[in-house]
């Protein structure tokens, strides 16, 4: 894994472009690389449940009170929740997308330490319950929210997997983008 | 009474004369006894006769004759003396007395010789005078008259006198022509062979050729007499210069064969009508306008060549200008041709007068416009639908200034039909795109064929408007290129739905099919976390439920993106509409 935590030293916010097949791996890479370096992370998940999470995470060897998990799937499929995890907020479905920004408004103020890291997995999933425009709007203002709290933000995407008008309006939103490659870990894309 | 001067030095026989020659009441005498007081009574009176003695002292009559001679005194003289010499009598004679007579027997006879010399002697003078008289009222006659006479001798041909009119002619001076023989010099006949003494021709005005003194002939009109002059026979031959009348003539003639030449030649059939309506004149064009010849039209009424819808009309507007003396202007009619084709002709007419005023008819002139009439029609046609067209159909000459704007152009480019006519198109044309303009005029100018290509032009609010423009050449009658037609289409809806399309391609990539590949990576995970047996019966059946969800997701996006595109596209087939919202 090529991804370092000291990027987000100088480009608060970094685009993360990974094959398909990958996500799940990058995924845990980069949140034990933050947590790692005691970045308390909200990770906001529109593919995994929080429980499927944790026991990965955990496996990983990721300190879970460094993590705190914006679950959008788990409500939407029916399954089980935790009442008072105060590590876990649930959000009724991956496109509603006002509950995920009141979260995160919330969340950033009460995330504990001084390196702080939005983590969003992964916006290609995001586009199959929201139109790319609104999609483009969301994470406008979320990377808006990040630099107002001052927090790091780290947004994972399927490589090729945004349309070029989309890459390149998030893009613009991002200081860094990079593109996990399967056999040298990152490359700086700009 | 006859006026006698009687001069004698011999007052007894002036005396006696003078009883004598006055007995009969016939003369008035008067005397003088010498030449000197003869002289004196003559510068004051004149006499119709002298007599004079030739003996006579300081003077002799002789020498009285001279000097009377001398000032031009042409009265008759006699010489009436004693003296029987010859000598005397010749001197007399030579010196110009009219007799001579001599005293020398018996006194009455001597003076009824006298009386009767007297007599004769004045009668001579009257009879001089009387030729010359006439002469010279023949000489100003002649002299006076317009045409040309010649007098020529009839026997030897030499020209004996030439009046001024006949020197002008034959561009000649009297020295040219008089005493010189006419053949080749006035008449164009060789010696032997003139046509009044060799051939015994008679001219009265023949229209000859006079031979001038520079060789060029000139018609004539020629007659020759022939008359005697004293005991001479002459020719007097008079002639009118007809070169006037000939150039008259002759441009009459080119006149009348052009208006000859026009009348036939010309595309249009010239008529001519009477009082009654009937055809009078009609042009040889006739046989190609309306296949009769013009025989087959003179006698007849027009509208029995018009078509009954029409003849009425003809003969209403007929009769009433007619009646109103007014002139036939641009009258549209259908007629008929000689083989049943059906014309339309465009006629015109005024009405002609004889020399009281009275009306005669109508000169007129009718034309096809049958061909004409077609083109107008189709280019209505083709001028209504251009007006209607949604595209901007424009024409401009070979310097771009715009001759024609439909509505199309308007409400495309924003400017009115009255603003753009007059103004150069290249106005509307962004910088940038005038280079590839001016080499695509270049070829369609030299007619080469131009496909239709996308540009921008700029509308009258400052937008861009991209457009699909083709070039057509502009031909004049005669093939030469006069101008450009633009047809142009406005892309931007295209454009639009080009980019609508574009949008809803990537959504669906986006939306569907990226999805679709990010659900069988999750699912290939799941198999692997079962494989590793590191999932939980409870694990594997939310994961699987979150990828049920999202697949069920994938068909909603499905369906609404159908949705989308049938809503949006009006022209997609009601069949293809339903299956879309299905």
């Amino acid at each position: 894994m090529g991804f370092s935590a000291e990027t987000l030293n100088e480009n608060r916010i970094v685009l993360l472009l990974a094959d398909s097949r990958r996500l799940k791996l990058t995924n845990t890479a980069v949140i034990k690389e933050l947590t790692s370096n005691d970045y308390s992370v909200m990770l906001i998940s529109v593919t995994l449940p929080n429980i499927v999470i944790r026991r990965t995470y955990e496996a990983a060897g990721i300190d879970m009170n460094k993590v705190f998990v914006v679950d959008a799937v788990t409500k939407y499929s029916g399954g089980p929740t935790v009442p008072d995890d105060i590590h876990c907020r649930y959000i009724s479905n991956p496109g509603n997308l006002t509950d995920i920004g009141i979260v995160i408004t919330e969340g950033l103020k009460t995330l504990p330490g001084d390196k702080k890291c939005l983590f969003l997995d992964d916006i290609s999933t995001m586009l199959l319950y929201s139109p790319s425009v609104t999609i483009s709007k969301f994470i406008h203002f979320i990377t808006n929210k990040l630099r107002l709290f001052d927090v790091a933000g780290v947004f994972l995407a399927v490589e090729r997997g945004l349309d070029p008008a989309l890459l390149t309006q998030i893009s613009t939103f991002a200081d860094l983008v990079e593109t996990v490659d399967e056999a040298e870990g990152t490359k700086n894309s700009g | 009474m006859i006026s006698v001067l009687l001069v004698d030095d011999d007052p007894a026989l002036l005396e006696i004369t003078r009883i004598y020659l006055t007995k009969n009441k016939e003369m008035v005498i008067d005397t003088a006894q010498s030449a000197g007081e003869a002289l004196e009574k003559l510068k004051k009176t004149t006499y119709e006769v002298i007599v004079s003695d030739y003996d006579m002292p300081v003077q002799t009559g002789i020498e009285f004759l001279k000097t009377l001679r001398l000032s031009g005194d042409l009265t008759p003289f006699i010489i009436f003396t004693g003296k029987g010499q010859e000598q005397v009598a010749m001197d007399a004679i030579n010196n110009g007395a009219d007799f001579y007579l001599i005293r020398a027997g018996d006194p009455k006879n001597e003076f009824l010789a006298l009386t009767h010399k007297i007599r004769k002697a004045v009668e001579q003078r009257h009879a001089d005078l009387a030729i010359k008289e006439s002469e010279e009222r023949l000489r100003k006659l002649l002299y006076s008259l317009p045409s040309g006479v010649l007098v020529i001798d009839s026997e030897t041909h030499v020209v004996l006198q030439a009046n001024p009119a006949a020197l002008l002619m034959m561009g000649a001076k009297e020295q040219d022509i008089l005493g010189k023989r006419c053949f080749g010099l006035v008449c164009p006949s060789e010696e032997r062979q003139c046509p009044i003494t060799d051939l015994g021709q008679k001219f009265d005005s023949i229209e000859r050729l006079l031979v001038r003194k520079d060789g060029a002939g000139i018609p004539v009109l020629k007659s020759v007499a022939r008359i005697t002059l004293g005991k001479r026979p002459v020719l007097v031959e008079s002639f009118i210069d007809l070169s006037e009348q000939k150039k008259v003539e002759r441009e009459l003639h080119e006149s009348r064969e052009k208006y000859r030449t026009l009348v036939e030649e010309i595309h249009d059939m010239i008529w001519l009508i009477d009082a009654k309506g009937m055809f009078k004149y009609v042009s040889p064009r006739s046989i190609t306008l309306l296949g009769y010849h013009p025989e087959e039209l003179i006698g007849h009424s027009p509208s029995e060549f018009i078509s009954f819808e029409d003849a009425n009309y003809v003969r209403d507007i007929f009769t009433k200008n007619f009646e109103e003396h007014k002139e036939l202007h641009l009258i549209e009619t259908h007629a008929r041709t000689k083989d049943g084709r059906l014309i339309i002709l465009e006629s015109s007419a005024i009405p002609y007068y004889s020399k009281n005023g009275a009306l005669l008819g109508y000169r007129g002139v009718s034309r096809d416009i049958t061909e004409i009439k077609k083109g107008e029609e189709v280019q209505a046609l083709l001028a209504a639908i251009v007006t209607s067209s949604d595209d901007s159909v424009t024409s401009e000459d070979l310097h771009h200034i715009i001759t024609s704007w439909n509505t199309g152009a308007e409400r495309m480019y924003g400017y009115t039909r009255e603003e753009m006519i007059g103004t150069n198109s290249h106005k509307m044309v962004p910088e940038e795109e005038m280079g590839a303009l001016h080499d695509i005029l270049q070829q369609v100018v030299k007619g080469e064929h131009v496909e239709h290509f996308n540009t921008f032009r700029i509308r009258k609010d400052g937008k861009r408007v991209e457009i699909s423009l083709s070039l057509s050449p502009i031909l004049d009658h005669r093939g030469q290129i006069v101008g450009v037609a633009k047809i142009a289409r406005d892309l931007t809806k295209q454009r639009e739905t080009e980019k609508a399309l574009l949008a809803y391609i990537t959504e669906t990539a986006m939306r569907l099919k990226n999805p679709v590949e990010l659900i069988g990576d999750r699912l290939a995970d799941i198999r692997d976390q079962i494989k590793a047996g590191d999932v939980t019966p409870d694990e594997l059946l939310l994961q699987l439920k979150i990828q049920i969800k999202n697949t069920e997701q994938i068909v909603s996006n499905l369906r609404e993106l159908n949705m989308a595109i049938s809503s949006g596209f009006t022209n997609i087939p009601e069949a293809y509409q339903k299956y879309l919202k299905r």
